[in-house]
C-alpha cells in the first residue's frame, strides 16, 4: 500500500498542472497529501490531487467547474444542470439515491457528496477504494470553507483564493449596499402545501441576514408553518424559491393569502432555487438576487 | 355475530357524533395563534351575515374553519372505506390504499403538475387518477362476470407499483416539479378551502349513501361469496357497488390532502374493537370516529410544535399506532 502510495504521490508530481511551472511544484507538492476535516467532522487524507472525480451534488459540480478542474469530473447526478456541459458528463443516478455500480466504474479517487440522505451511504463509497468528502454548508462562509477544501483536494489552493475572492468582493458591495438600511422583515417559502419555510442555521436564512433582511420565522431548520403565525408575522417581502413558487399569480387565491400586505401591495418575489440553495460558488448570486428583492431601492 | 341492541347503537352513535362536534368546535377554537372564544363565535357570527372580517376573525373564517370541517370528511371518508375494503376483502390488512388507489391519485397528481399546476387540476385529476386506477384494477380481476377478491388484491399490487413507477418517470423527466409532488405527497389539510369542504362533502354524500343502506348484506358476504348468494345477495353486483363506493370515498379524501396514512385502516379496528363487528354499528361508528380522529390529529398538528406544523400523517401514525396496541391488549384481557 505505500509503495502505491508514493507511486501516486510521484504521479501527481509529475503529470498534475502544477509541473509545467518551475515555482509551483514546491508548493503542490508540499501540499500531499493533505488531511481535511470535512462537513460531518470526518478527517480524511488525500494522497495526491484528484483526479477523478465524482460529484453527487449539482453544488459540488459547481464548486469544481468554479476552480476550472471540470475535465476532472467523471461522474454527475441526473440532478446537474450547470454547467451545460454536466449534460455530457456520465450519470450517476440521482441525488437521493446514488448508483453505486456507475460510481464504481467511473473508477473515482475522489468522490463529493453532501449531507443528509447521503451520509448512510458514505461507507459503501469508502469501500471502492476513494477518498470520500462530505460538504454540507449551512452558511455563507461554510460555503466559502467547502470550497476550499476541494480545492485543497484538487491541490488547487491558488485557484480557490482567487474564486473566494471574487465571492468576498460580491458579499462585500451587497453589504455595502444595504448598509444604514431598515432590515426588511421577509418569509421565505420553499415549498407549499403543505407551506415550508427556512428558519435559522440554514443556508437561505443566512442569505436573508447578509441581504439586509429579518426571517420572520425564528425557528431552526427547514420547518412546515403555520399560515395563521405568517398572517400574525406579516412579512413585509414574500419570498419563494422557484422549486415551489411557480406562480406568483395565483398566490393570493391560497387560504388566507389576501391577508397578507405584502400579498396585496404584489411584495412577491421569486428567487432562482439553485442560485439560493445551492451551496456552491454562485450562492453570491442568490444572495444579490435576494438583496434586490429586500432593498430594491438599493440597487 | 351477536345480537345487536338498538337503544345500545342508538346511545353509541349519539355519544360519537357528540365527540365530532366537540372535536370540531376544539380544532376551531385552538391554533398556532390564540384568538378568544368570543371573538371565534363572533367570526362564525359575521361571516354567516356577510360582514367584513377583522384579521382573527378572517384566520378563523378562512382558515380554521374549512379546513377543521374538511379534516373531518377526509377521517370520515377514509375510515369508511376502511370498513369498505375490509369488508369486501374479508381481509383486516386491507386499507384505503390497498387497490393502488394512491398511486393512481399520486400519477394524477403529478400529471397535474408535470402540466403546469397543482391548482383547479388537481382537484379534477387526482379524483380521476384513483378512480380510473380502481376500475382498470376490477376489469383485471374480473373474469366472465365474476371478480375474484384474491386477483383484485394482487392486480392492485401490480397496478401500484406500475402507476408509482410512471409517477417517478414523470418526475425524472420534469424534475423541477419534483419538490412540489413530494409536498403534495406528504400529505395535508393546510390548504383547505370551502370550495373542497363542498366537493369531498357531495362525493362523500354519493360514496355513503349506498353502503350505509346495505349494512346488513355487509355483513352477509363477511360470510363467503356462496353462502352469501345463498342468503339472497346479488354478490357479484354488491361487490362491485362496495368497491365503486369504498373507491370514490378514497378519491375525495386523497384529492384534497395528499395520502395520509393510518386512519382508514385503525379506525375500523379500533371500533370494532369496542363495537364488534356488526355493520349496523360499525360503519357509522367508523364513520363518525373517523372525523373525530382525524380532526384531532390536524389539531395536534398544528398546535404541538406551533407556528412549526408537523405533516398530520406523523401524527395519526404516532398517536395512533400506540393506541392500537394498548387497545388490543386490552380487549385480548378482556377476554381471557
Amino acid at each position: 500500500v505505500a509503495g502505491a502510495m508514493a507511486l501516486a504521490f510521484l504521479a501527481a508530481g509529475c503529470t498534475g498542472p502544477a509541473a509545467t511551472s518551475p515555482t509551483v511544484p514546491a508548493k503542490a507538492g508540499s501540499g500531499f497529501p493533505v488531511t481535511l476535516t470535512d462537513d460531518a467532522s470526518r478527517t480524511v487524507t488525500i494522497k495526491a490531487p484528484a483526479k477523478r472525480i465524482v460529484s453527487l451534488a449539482p453544488a459540488n459540480t459547481e464548486i469544481v467547474y468554479a476552480l476550472g478542474a471540470f475535465d476532472r469530473v467523471v461522474g454527475v447526478t441526473t440532478y446537474d444542470d450547470y454547467p451545460a456541459e454536466a449534460a455530457d458528463v456520465a450519470k450517476m443516478g440521482d441525488f437521493t439515491t446514488p448508483n453505486l455500480e456507475a460510481i464504481a466504474s467511473a473508477k473515482p479517487d475522489l468522490i463529493l457528496v453532501t449531507g443528509g440522505v447521503q451520509a448512510d451511504v458514505i461507507g459503501k463509497l469508502e469501500s471502492l477504494g476513494a477518498s470520500v468528502l462530505v460538504i454540507d454548508p449551512r452558511n455563507f462562509a461554510g460555503v466559502r470553507r467547502g470550497i476550499e477544501m476541494v480545492a485543497r483536494a484538487l491541490g488547487l489552493r491558488d485557484k480557490s483564493d482567487q474564486v473566494v475572492a471574487e465571492m468576498d468582493a460580491r458579499l462585500e458591495r451587497v453589504a455595502k449596499a444595504v448598509r444604514g438600511a431598515e432590515e426588511t422583515t421577509c418569509f421565505v417559502e420553499i415549498g407549499w402545501n403543505p407551506l415550508f419555510t427556512a428558519g435559522r442555521d440554514t443556508l437561505i436564512g443566512d442569505l436573508v441576514r447578509l441581504a439586509g433582511g429579518r426571517n420572520v420565522v425564528g425557528e431552526s431548520g427547514y420547518v412546515g408553518y403555520s399560515v395563521e403565525q405568517l398572517l400574525k408575522d406579516q412579512p413585509r417581502v414574500y419570498l419563494g424559491t422557484s422549486a415551489s413558487l411557480t406562480d406568483r399569480a395565483t398566490i393570493a387565491q391560497r387560504p388566507g393569502y389576501k391577508r397578507l400586505q405584502c400579498v396585496m401591495s404584489g411584495r412577491v418575489i421569486v428567487l432562482e432555487d439553485n442560485l439560493v440553495s445551492r451551496p456552491g460558488p454562485r450562492i453570491v448570486e442568490g444572495l444579490e438576487q435576494m438583496a434586490r428583492a429586500l432593498h430594491p431601492d438599493r440597487f | 355475530m351477536g345480537i345487536l341492541s338498538k337503544s345500545r347503537a342508538l346511545v353509541v352513535l349519539a355519544g360519537l357524533a357528540a365527540a365530532v362536534i366537540l372535536a370540531v368546535v376544539a380544532g376551531t377554537a385552538f391554533g398556532a395563534v390564540s384568538i378568544e372564544p368570543g371573538v371565534v363565535v363572533r367570526a362564525l357570527g359575521r361571516a354567516l351575515r356577510g360582514l367584513s372580517l377583522s384579521s382573527d376573525e378572517a384566520v378563523v373564517v378562512d382558515l380554521r374553519f374549512p379546513r377543521v370541517l374538511l379534516a373531518a370528511l377526509v377521517g370520515a371518508c377514509l375510515a369508511g372505506a376502511g370498513v369498505l375494503y375490509q369488508a369486501l376483502f374479508r381481509n383486516a390488512l386491507a386499507d384505503p390504499y390497498i387497490l393502488g388507489v394512491s398511486s393512481g391519485a399520486g400519477l394524477g397528481a403529478a400529471l397535474a403538475l408535470a402540466a403546469g399546476g397543482l391548482g383547479a387540476a388537481s382537484l379534477v385529476a387526482v379524483p380521476v387518477g384513483a378512480m380510473l386506477t380502481i376500475l382498470l384494477v376490477a376489469a383485471i380481476a374480473t373474469r366472465r362476470g365474476v371478480m375474484d377478491t384474491l386477483s383484485l388484491l394482487l392486480a392492485g399490487v401490480a397496478v401500484s407499483y406500475t402507476l408509482a413507477a410512471l409517477t417517478s418517470f414523470t418526475l425524472v423527466v420534469r424534475r423541477e416539479q419534483m419538490s412540489r409532488i413530494v409536498f403534495w405527497m406528504m400529505g395535508g389539510l393546510q390548504s383547505a378551502t370551502w370550495q373542497q369542504v363542498a366537493v369531498v362533502s357531495a362525493m362523500m354524500a354519493v360514496g355513503l349513501a349506498a353502503p350505509l343502506f346495505f349494512t346488513r348484506e355487509l355483513n352477509i358476504i363477511l360470510l363467503g361469496d356462496e353462502r352469501a348468494s345463498e342468503l339472497g345477495v346479488d354478490v357479484e353486483r354488491f361487490k362491485r357497488l362496495v368497491l365503486v363506493a369504498a373507491s370514490l370515498l378514497v378519491s375525495a379524501a386523497v384529492s384534497v390532502s395528499g395520502l395520509i396514512g393510518f386512519v382508514g385502516l385503525m379506525t375500523p379496528h379500533m371500533a370494532r374493537l369496542i363495537l364488534g363487528p356488526d355493520h349496523r354499528l360499525l360503519l357509522p361508528a367508523s364513520i363518525l370516529s373517523g372525523a373525530v380522529v382525524m380532526v384531532t390529529a390536524d389539531l395536534l398538528a398544528r398546535v404541538v410544535l406551533a407556528p412549526v406544523e408537523i405533516p398530520v400523517g406523523i401524527v395519526t401514525a404516532l398517536a395512533g399506532g400506540p393506541t392500537f396496541v394498548w387497545l388490543l391488549m386490552r380487549t385480548r384481557q378482556a377476554r381471557s
